[in-house]
């Protein structure tokens, strides 16, 4: 048996579905004429398990000789990185030094997502972006970011 | 009120300066983005979700209602003059409407796309118009049993075509409605799924949701996929097709705007589906069936004229029942939540205005479409020169400071990563991020209804079988789902046995 997509979607379906199950009951499931905030957890929790379990042996039965699906291809593992580091540094500074730095950042670490991107294209790319950003969300929407730092 | 002075009252909402504005800055994003490969109207109304909590209800549906409808129309563009579809429902045009370009006969093309998209946008108006009413007053019957066997059964339905197959879209559909109940119980208040984060008490943020499945894991998988583009513009040549070639189209037209029109209201089955069966009949039909993928003035008529017309009735579902058929319908209605409207039967009479305004924004739209695809045309193209490798970027930034602005809280963002991550992975894995959302959305009106309808039955599940509507809905989906599964299990032995 080789592992692939859908051995990983069947244990996601179980996994979850046993969680809500075991949760709804927390909540409390109530009787059929006044149902709990946890009957419809356990319900569709129960349902969500019965797919999973079902994905795993049809996955199971399906891949018997089967060259196992690599999830993500390899041409996608630098976007990914690039573009979750670079929200995540979004999330970091914004309250630290402000609109613009932070969108700076968001788009310097982004632009590795691409390998077909030019280093000397960056700078007026960068501007251009961060004028549209402010054109849109400061002066046209009227939000009140920070442009710099936290509370000047 | 009648018919007519409904018409008249949508056409005056929709022709404010305000309403006219929001409408032609709809129609034109729409355009460009059902022009440019990599953003479609998913993404793009996502991005702009958290940007419609600002505007005033009409302004924001216009504007979002025009997005949709113009990417229907704008992907037709690329496909005829560069074999590219900007969007998948234009795929099908590339066959016959690329061959007439390199022939020389772009233009025609072009104008018939454009001219049998506006016929079937005013008739998918039209049937708004006058369908819309009679469901709504059909859905003012409808109690909790029939509300919860309608979600039942339309979810089924969707998943039964999703991509991946059923199982996996069925079981995404659970997994968004489990999602949907995070936060407060209404009927008792209990916190569920919160895991003790005071921030998730009101449940997740749609439009950070949104923005995190469908704009962050598009990113990502666009730019490991595409390859740069080859621009090969044909000349567009004139622009008017001549009489053999009308002469031709119209009764394509007529039948792809009756079938584009009937599988809109479905759920499940959508732009892309709507414009390749019409193909398909067109093709079946043709007493030349050799012309086709050859130039066929019909092969680019019919797919057209279906694609429009299917992205206009889409909306019938939505707004008289609340149950949308598409992702794209669910965000429709994730937005009209936001503003505090509450899609059904009762729509057209608590906001008349929102309602006849849209549809009337609807007409003006499409007539708007006619102007900015057909002389315009040689500015979308230049569009195209734009690199993916820029864009994406921008689409970055803007999503980034459009979900920060929503609550000025940097959790927000956060929020953003798991759910790009989230999506991204259940992409991969072949999971209809799809079926995923429209459960998010169903899923507290599901949970609402079912438990009202068990209540008022005291507690007898017979209920949902005892009424004739709901026993409808209830056959249908168990129908569909024991064929679902029949072909699951029959696929899983086979595949045993060989």
């Amino acid at each position: 048996m080789k592992f692939n997509a859908d051995h990983a979607v069947g244990i996601l379906f179980a996994g979850v579905g046993g969680i809500a199950v075991y949760l709804g009951t927390d909540y409390g499931f109530g009787s059929l004429s006044e149902m709990g905030p946890g009957a419809l957890p356990v319900l569709l929790g129960a349902v969500l398990f019965i797919f999973g379990a079902a994905l795993l042996v049809q996955a199971t039965v399906a891949s018997e000789g089967a060259a196992s699906i690599a999830m993500i291809p390899p041409q996608e593992i630098r976007p990914f990185l690039a573009v979750l580091a670079a929200l995540l540094a979004f999330s970091l500074l914004i309250e630290r030094v402000g609109l613009l730095p932070s969108v700076a950042a968001l788009i310097g670490i982004g632009w590795l997502a691409d390998k077909r991107g030019r280093l000397k294209e960056l700078p007026v790319l960068a501007l251009f972006i961060l004028a549209i950003i402010i054109a849109i969300f400061y002066v046209g929407l009227g939000i009140p970011f920070y442009l710099f730092g936290w509370s000047i | 009120m009648d018919f007519v002075s409904s018409i008249v009252l949508g056409l005056q909402a929709a022709a404010s300066i305000d309403n006219l504005i929001y409408c032609l800055l709809g129609v034109t994003l729409g355009t460009a983005i059902g022009v440019l490969p990599g953003v479609g109207p998913i993404i793009t109304i996502s991005l702009l979700l958290p940007l419609t909590f600002g505007l005033p209800p009409e302004g924001s549906v216009i504007l979002l209602a025009g997005i949709y409808y113009g990417a229907a129309y704008g992907g037709s563009t690329t496909s005829i003059l560069l074999n590219l579809p900007g969007e998948a429902s234009s795929a099908v045009t590339c066959l016959d409407g690329y061959q007439m370009a390199r022939q020389g006969r772009a233009g025609s093309a072009l104008a018939i796309a454009a001219l049998g998209s506006f016929f079937a946008g005013t008739v998918g108006t039209l049937l708004i118009a006058m369908a819309a009413p009679a469901m709504a007053s059909v859905a003012a019957k409808f109690g909790s049993a029939e509300y919860a066997a309608l979600v039942f059964c339309a979810l089924i339905a969707t998943a039964s075509i999703a991509k991946g197959g059923f199982i996996k879209g069925i079981g995404s559909a659970v997994l968004g409605i489990l999602l949907g109940l995070a936060g407060a119980d209404v009927a008792s208040g209990v916190f569920r799924f919160t895991f003790g984060i005071a921030e998730l008490r009101d449940g997740i943020d749609f439009a950070v949701l949104a923005v995190g499945l469908f704009a962050v894991s598009e990113i990502i998988t666009t730019i490991g996929s595409t390859a740069t583009p080859e621009l090969v513009t044909s000349k567009v040549g004139r622009l008017w097709p001549n009489r053999d070639e009308f002469r031709q189209a119209w009764p394509a037209v007529l039948r792809g705007t009756a079938l584009g029109s009937f599988l809109g209201m479905l759920p499940g089955a959508g732009l892309a589906m709507s414009s390749f069966s019409a193909y398909m009949i067109e093709k079946s039909i043709s007493k030349t069936p050799a012309k086709f993928g050859a130039g066929a003035v019909e092969g680019v008529a019919a797919p057209e004229s279906a694609n429009n017309a299917a992205s206009q009735t889409a909306f019938i579902p939505t707004l008289m029942l609340g149950v949308p058929g598409s992702p794209v319908m669910a965000l429709f209605l994730g937005a009209l939540l936001i503003q505090g409207v509450n899609p059904g039967p009762s729509m057209i009479t608590n906001n008349p205005q929102l309602f006849w305004g849209l549809v009337g924004s609807m007409w003006i739209g499409n007539l708007m479409l006619v102007i900015l695809n057909l002389p315009l045309i040689g500015l979308w193209v230049k569009l195209l020169t734009v690199p993916y490798h820029w864009l994406y970027l921008f689409v970055l930034a803007f999503a980034c400071v459009g979900v920060y602005s929503i609550g000025f809280s940097s959790l927000q963002i956060m929020t953003l990563v798991i759910f790009g991550t989230v999506g991204y992975l259940l992409k991969r894995a072949d999971c209809s991020l799809a079926m995923f959302i429209l459960g998010f959305v169903l899923g507290p009106m599901f949970e609402e209804n079912f438990r009202r309808a068990l209540s008022l039955s005291r507690g007898d599940p017979m209920t949902f079988i005892n009424r004739p509507i709901s026993l409808t809905f209830v056959i249908l989906g168990i129908a569909v789902l024991l064929a679902a599964t029949t072909s699951f299990v029959r696929r899983g032995a086979q595949e045993a046995a060989d």
